[in-house]
């Protein structure tokens, strides 16, 4: 077990572990902008940069990607490291000068603005880190943006820039996105992933109309899931509430003088199913739902 | 497994037990901070039905959709004495845990965790406050609440996938 000394303390790393991983482990700080623990290490906006001993000269490298091959020393707080980092920070800002997430981040960095001028528009609001990318294709298997340009122009975007043909409208780009550019638009019944134009068909909510998901999204999970889940995801969709508001209705089925619960207290719930609900036998009020059958 | 079991003849619907959950998963101690700096949202909901109240939070299936379904592994479950737990750091927000879920317990929102990863959202759900038994402490809404409509005690398990399929009878109203 190779030792990690960070800022003059020692830990303990396992071979193959980043220093990113080892700092986070011992609640050391790195801010990181590009990383996400469900993706590969990709290093692309340096934002998490340390210095490394090489005997005698350090090396500045990215803590997410840099593996632990033997005793190593890191610096993450010298006045080197931070101004390195401080540097990232102002040339990203340049490029999403409006983003509130990166602008937290850099508060937190201690920078205030930037000093450089804001990029050309193409690249606007992007700092091109790929994980939207990286996401659709490494865990949605839909690969359905990628980066497409190169230089100033390069950018994320589907296949010609049209409405995409692969994209399920998970909405997971949206989600890791560090910096606020992906949205989900609802429409009347589509989905549209802004800006990528793309659009898929929107399920609602049967009951009261609410936008539950993407369509596609649907098929996916009845591949995923067992047979009961096949059979659920055939019928209706229902939104969260909705979904609730059933469960709710058939745990208070059984309590004496509830209107709503009539209905749901006729059907007969399968034999010796326990809905875990007010099971205390002294109670004559509670509910013995499950005890049915 | 000892699970948190609800009695809506005497909940009152006061939302004492959704203010304790959002607090003891905040890391502060302090409830103003936690709900509006933080932002820290409850895990459980109260939902009426009729003229009662009903606590609801995650059933912990034995054959839980959302743990299969996730494709990050960010859902998982331990064992099967062991809650359903996510891990927010690998969460990548696809939502289908959200689709896939019977009872609307497991939800998107904004991510604020100390990665220094500002993405923007996670899912969150029960976990039968892991960290407070952990501690040898009851979850949050169980001890929160004014009237005991909450316990937390161990109760017979049912064989596998009666709860799933229990969910399709009383969401999508098939009959078994
Ligand atoms: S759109 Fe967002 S997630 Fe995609 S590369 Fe740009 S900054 Fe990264
Ligand atoms: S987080 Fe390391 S380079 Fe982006």
């Amino acid at each position: 077990m190779p030792t990690v000394t960070i800022d003059e303390k020692p830990y303990r790393a396992d071979v193959g572990e980043t220093i990113l991983e080892v700092a986070q482990r011992n609640g050391i700080w790195i801010p990181t902008l590009c990383h996400h623990q469900a993706l590969e290490p990709y290093a692309a906006c340096r934002i998490c940069v340390v210095e490394i001993d090489r005997g005698g000269w350090w090396q500045v490298v990215t803590s997410c990607n840099y593996p632990i091959r033997r005793a190593l020393t890191v610096r993450v707080n010298s006045e080197r490291a931070i101004r390195a980092r401080r540097g990232v920070m102002e040339l990203l800002l340049a490029r999403c000068p409006e983003s509130p997430q990166l602008r937290r981040l850099a508060n937190r960095m201690g920078v205030e603005g930037t000093p450089y001028p804001h990029i050309a528009a193409a690249q606007e609001n992007c700092i091109l880190c790929n994980l939207c990318v990286r996401v659709c294709s490494e865990r949605i298997g839909a690969s359905a943006i990628s980066m497409v340009g190169r230089g100033g122009d390069r950018t994320v975007a589907t296949p010609f820039r049209m409405s995409s043909e692969d994209c399920i409208g998970c909405g997971a780009c949206a989600a890791v996105c560090p910096v606020g550019t992906i949205d989900l638009i609802f429409h009347e019944d589509e989905v549209e992933i802004s800006p990528f134009e793309t659009r898929v068909t929107l399920r609602r909510c049967a009951e009261c109309g609410r936008p539950v998901g993407s369509e596609l999204v649907n098929e996916v999970l009845a591949s995923r899931g067992g047979p009961t889940l096949v059979e659920m995801l055939a019928g209706d969709a229902y939104c969260l509430r909705c979904k609730r508001k059933k469960l709710a209705e058939r745990l208070t089925a059984a309590v004496p003088g509830n209107g709503s619960g009539r209905a749901a207290q006729e059907r007969s719930l399968p034999g010796g199913t326990n809905v875990q609900t007010g099971l205390h036998a002294g109670n004559p009020r509670s509910i013995r739902v499950g005890e049915a059958g | 497994m000892k699970r948190i079991v609800a009695d809506p003849s005497k909940c009152m619907a006061c939302r004492t037990c959704e203010l304790a959950c959002a607090l003891a998963h905040a890391d502060t101690e302090d409830l103003v901070e936690a709900i509006f700096e933080q932002g820290e949202k409850p895990r459980l909901y109260i939902e009426s039905a009729g003229t009662l109240a009903v606590p609801l939070q995650c059933r912990h299936c034995e054959d839980a959709p959302c743990v299969a379904v996730c494709p990050s592994k960010a859902l998982s479950r331990p064992s099967e004495a062991e809650p359903v737990l996510v891990d927010q750091q690998k969460c990548i927000g696809c939502a289908f845990c959200v689709q896939a879920c019977p009872f609307g317990v497991i939800r998107l929102v904004p991510y604020r965790g100390d990665d220094g990863a500002p993405k923007r959202l996670a899912v969150i759900k029960c976990d039968l406050c892991v960290r407070r038994q952990a501690e040898g402490r009851q979850p949050a809404c169980v001890t929160a609440c004014p009237v005991a409509a909450l316990e937390f005690k161990e109760v017979e398990e049912d064989s596998a996938g009666k709860r799933s399929r229990l969910a399709l009878e009383i969401v999508y109203g098939k009959e078994m």
